[in-house]
């Protein structure tokens, strides 16, 4: 493996940083440049791990990560303040101006949303899906489908 | 895609339109400035800057090193390290005098450090294998002693044939031959004419069924797909009860020549749709393997069928260590933590939420933002750098599913390390010597 320097940091931040940032600006949208910079940040710190050839969906995943942390602590700090649980809402409904979306997003679970949005917004399928989830190629596969299936069932009722 | 999956794309076309980034922009240029703030702060402190010969050519000083020292109130600290050599004050000392300069830590980092043990372990488990920082571990009353465990791979040499392709898919009812399309055994057409099998090449032998006539959202959408608004869902009657639902798993895993008692089932349903799910977890010695099998049924039988064809070989009994050296291969470098977690599991990080936010009573959670900047410490004050001491109290032997470079999957023996709040991390068991560590 090339050695992953900064010449090689500057390649990924080139190539993808408009889409990390993206990414947030569908979920997070207020904080999107600096969970951006989380993700990218950390590119640099396991830069070792990142694979060649397969960056995109390395940086999605930790994405991921750095996403439900941030969540967390904001929805500890609710936890301070109410003693009720914060409801299923999902942020990134508040991005979609688009009221039926909106409405079918929520009718759905978090994670048939999370694999619906990374496949519609962020173009995933297949390895790269897999890769983003952690999980085999089979299993994106039938977990896409089945999101599918409940994402026209979920439309129907929106 | 296929035609069956029309009505499916209506929706799904609508959603990409509602992308929220469709003319975003972003300002690259303020967005790299920030990263490059924040890995320079990071420089100093865990040696993970890139390493720059810094007595004898500063023009090759590493751009983050650069930053850092243009930052305002730069502390310059020595080369060999963070907390060694000496430390003198401000402004460009460190360039000649060949330290590693550090500027302050931005805010966002000081309040993940405050959080402490959140930021710690969300990014233990970002990446595989995780590593930690600010976080130590102790064992505490766990069994010392070392043993054997057994290790096993999936086969998916003996699935991925002609052979068992055709057995599965007379088992499933489907007609025809198996063909090799795109690098993956397929059986019956994908154009949603009739039911198909796929069989995957990757090392569970991951095989995927569907069969549209039991799809109540298989609707036929006309020439013009764009008019077709309404999807209107075909009644196929009632789906199968939970018990009845799971018999029939029972069965078709019984059909494909597996163990059915060799599984934990739970089901899953949806009355308004008329469908109902079973996942049949893979238990071993107790212990589930994170392998599972999913059918899924309507009123007008199986729908859809996916599992992992692969046979489970055992590899032998392999030496394990003990759960107390297992605790030290957390921070280890060589080992950290096995990824047993999900972005899917994003349920469970709420769950985690409310048990930390109740044991965390010592440590501050994120404070609410203020627009006041915050107050420095004084002038010779100590600089706060929680590390947050974990108590690991309980220790389990089980497996965990690995995947080795070349794509063939293992269960491999693993510690799953818990404390008293329910914390846990899960540990690769196996004793160095049956590792082979070459990179």
């Amino acid at each position: 493996m090339a050695e992953h320097d900064e010449g090689w940091f500057d390649q990924l931040f080139r190539a993808h940083a408009t889409a990390v940032h993206r990414y947030f600006v569908r979920r997070a949208p207020s904080e999107a440049e600096d969970l951006a910079a989380e993700v990218l940040t950390l590119a640099w710190r396991r830069r070792d791990d990142v694979p060649d050839g397969a960056e995109l969906p390395w940086l999605y995943r930790s994405a991921g990560y750095v996403l439900a942390n941030h969540r967390r602590k904001k929805s500890a700090l609710l936890l301070e303040q109410l003693p009720e649980t914060p409801d299923d809402a999902d942020p990134a409904d508040a991005a979609v101006t688009d009221d039926v979306v909106r409405r079918t997003l929520a009718g759905l679970s978090e994670r048939d949303r999370e694999i619906l949005l990374l496949h519609a917004w962020e173009g995933m399928t297949g390895e790269e899906l897999a890769a983003v989830l952690g999980i085999t190629r089979s299993g994106a596969d039938a977990a896409l489908s089945r999101a599918r299936s409940r994402l026209a069932h979920a439309w129907a009722e929106a | 895609m296929t035609d069956h999956e029309k009505s499916e794309d209506l929706a799904l076309d609508r959603l990409r339109a509602a992308d929220p980034a469709v003319g975003s922009g972003v300002d690259l240029t303020r967005l790299r400035a920030v990263v490059d703030a924040r890995i320079a702060a990071e420089a100093g402190g865990d040696g993970l800057a890139p390493v720059t010969d810094l007595t004898h050519a500063p023009s090759r000083r590493s751009r983050w090193l650069r930053v850092a020292a243009a930052a305002a109130g730069a502390v310059v600290i020595g080369a060999a390290g963070f907390g060694l050599g000496k430390v003198t004050p401000g402004n460009d000392g460190g360039r000649d005098q060949g330290g590693a300069a550090v500027s302050t830590v931005p805010q966002g980092e000081a309040a993940d450090s405050a959080a402490g043990s959140t930021a710690a372990l969300d990014e233990s488990r970002m990446s595989y294998p995780g590593s930690w920082s600010h976080t130590v571990f102790r064992a505490v009353g766990l069994p010392s002693d070392a043993g054997t465990a057994t290790t096993w791979a999936f086969d998916a040499t003996g699935a991925f044939t002609a052979e068992r392709v055709a057995e599965v898919a007379a088992a499933l009812g489907i007609e025809g031959e198996p063909a090799l399309v795109d690098g993956s055994w397929q059986v019956g057409t994908t154009d949603g004419t009739g039911a198909y099998l796929l069989v995957y090449p990757d090392g569970q032998a991951g095989m995927n069924f569907y069969d549209p006539a039991a799809d109540p959202w298989n609707c036929q959408v006309g020439d013009s797909g764009k008019d077709a608004v309404e999807c209107p869902r075909s009644d196929l009657g009632t789906a199968p009860g939970d018990d009845e639902a799971r018999q029939l798993t029972r069965g078709l895993l019984g059909e494909l020549g597996l163990d059915p008692d060799a599984f934990e089932y739970e089901v899953s349903k949806d009355e308004g749709a008329g469908w109902i799910s079973v996942a049949a977890n893979q238990v071993l010695d107790g212990n589930r393997t994170g392998t599972a099998w999913w059918a899924s049924f309507t009123g007008a039988g199986l729908q859809s069928l996916s599992g992992s064809l692969a046979t489970l070989v055992e590899l032998g009994d392999y030496p394990v260590v003990g759960a107390e050296e297992a605790v030290s291969r957390i921070t280890d470098p060589r080992f950290g933590t096995l990824n047993a977690y999900s972005i899917l599991a994003a349920e469970n990080v709420r769950d985690t939420a409310v048990a930390e936010s109740g044991v965390a009573e010592g440590t501050a959670i994120a404070p609410v933002p203020s627009t006041d900047p915050p107050v420095p410490p004084a002038a010779g004050a100590a600089v706060p750098w929680p590390v947050e001491d974990v108590a690991i109290t309980s220790a389990e032997l089980g497996v965990a599913q690995y995947t080795t470079p070349d794509g063939a999957a293992l269960l491999v023996p693993a510690w799953v390390l818990s404390a008293d709040d329910g914390r846990s991390w899960t540990v690769l068991a196996l004793a160095a010597d049956v590792l082979d560590m070459a990179p």
